[in-house]
């Protein structure tokens, strides 16, 4: 039988980040432990449907895909004139975001999972506002991404279109990656709004740098896995493996067969990768906050 | 490993994606191995010529150079991790891209998929005289 519908609904939430109001669209699937899936630069929470549309996940989990401001169908904000400033993510935007999206979605310590940008996001957070998550899944994460900034001009530039950015993508993914999957990996890039990339890179290349901090993550009272993909160049499993040893009872795993985009480009196998995870993520017995 | 200029000149301008990612190019490119220097010329999108014997009096807009060890990596049927593209080859195993990259970066979709043309004239190529 054809499929009809699949089990995802969205919704439009109004959150105020940094004292600007934002409409932020959020898609939901599932029941269970709450996961919050953060996207990579320049994209959106379709990377996340394959998980979301898993019957198999979505069984155990609640699954949490949002838009950050200005990606996706999230739009940019009435009440800025965002027209006449040159678009950065911040880590304090990004670390503000998720605290309000769990508090407004009244999440109980969810189990945060996030990919490149959003990887670096994970170490971010587990630093940052550990007491609000269970466990942290930083995929294709890295102590810092430095080394590449001066490709940053050429990612918003008049005379290089959108779909430099799609090809520059689709040289990240595994060459056994499903080739249409590998190929809506980089049409969802190709669609952002043109300086939104690289002012998202501004955090992942740029700004985040865990170098002196990583140690002092505390992962006494929560979980927290890097998983990096063999084919990664931006992040390769190397710059992972530096992570992880900085942090202390981090679990590392290297993704063969598998590149940048793990939940895009080969979401069957990256099942055998993420699952596992999450059901031991959901199962740690956590110590009561001190303040709850 | 040997390029055969005429099939590579047929094999781009029969290639549906390459076609659709040049539009509008006109350009004049070289591909170097350790024993080969080909100069590739598009007008308006279309392959003109693929030149065999290219000189170091001829001009070019960029190039991809890189040793037969290193394109043997990169038009491997399956490239090994860092092999996999042009732009991950030159940061991490040496291969060179070299020219205009604000150019090569807004062509970079058609620049990318001669990788995969180039894999299928080598291996064709081979299978051919083998």
């Amino acid at each position: 039988m054809s499929r009809q519908s699949a089990d995802v609904v969205g919704r439009y939430h109004y959150m105020t980040i940094e004292g600007v109001e934002y409409r932020v669209y959020v898609e939901e699937s599932g029941s269970g432990v709450p996961v919050v899936l953060q996207h990579t630069a320049g994209c959106d929470g379709r990377q996340w449907r394959h998980l979301l549309e898993d019957p198999e996940i979505a069984g155990q989990f609640r699954l949490i895909a949002a838009d950050l401001p200005y990606h996706g169908k999230s739009l940019p904000p009435t009440d800025v004139q965002w027209w006449k400033e040159d678009y950065v993510l911040t880590e304090e935007f990004l670390i503000e975001f998720h605290i309000k999206l769990a508090e407004q979605l009244g999440l109980d310590r969810p189990i945060y999972v996030g990919c490149s940008m959003g990887g670096h996001l994970a170490a971010d957070l587990a630093l940052q506002a550990p007491e609000h998550y269970r466990a942290f899944v930083g995929i294709e994460a890295a102590l810092h991404s430095h080394g590449m900034e001066r490709i940053l001009p050429n990612l918003y530039h008049p005379e290089i279109g959108n779909e430099t950015k799609a090809a520059l993508m689709l040289t990240m993914c595994a060459p056994t990656s499903p080739e249409q999957l590998v190929r809506e990996t980089g049409w969802v890039y190709s669609q952002g709004a043109p300086g939104v990339f690289k002012g998202d890179l501004e955090y992942y290349m740029v700004e985040h740098d865990l170098t002196d901090k990583a140690h002092t993550i505390d992962t006494t009272n929560l979980g927290f896995w890097i998983l990096s993909g063999e084919y990664d160049w931006t992040a390769p499993p190397t710059a992972g493996e530096l992570l992880a040893a900085e942090i202390d009872g981090a679990k590392f795993v290297v993704m063969d067969g598998m590149g940048h985009f793990p939940m895009t480009e080969n979401p069957e196998k990256f099942k055998g990768f993420i699952v596992p995870i999450l059901q031991e993520a959901a199962a740690l017995e956590l110590a009561p906050l001190a303040n709850a | 490993m040997e390029i055969n200029a005429d099939q590579l000149k047929t094999a781009l301008n029969d290639d549906p994606e390459f076609r659709i990612q040049a539009r509008y190019w006109t350009t004049q490119f070289r591909i170097v191995t350790d024993t080969q220097g080909l100069l590739v010329k598009l007008i308006e999108g279309e392959v003109v010529d693929v030149d065999p014997g290219a000189t170091p009096f001829d001009s070019w807009d960029f190039q991809l150079a890189g040793t037969d060890e290193q394109w043997a990596g990169l038009l491997a049927p399956i490239p090994a991790p860092f092999f996999q593209d042009y732009y991950v080859a030159m940061l991490y195993h040496g291969f060179r891209i070299e020219g205009d990259m604000k150019k090569i970066m807004a062509y970079y979709p058609a620049i990318r998929r001669t990788r995969d043309i180039l894999s299928g004239v080598v291996h064709t190529s081979q299978a051919v005289s083998a």
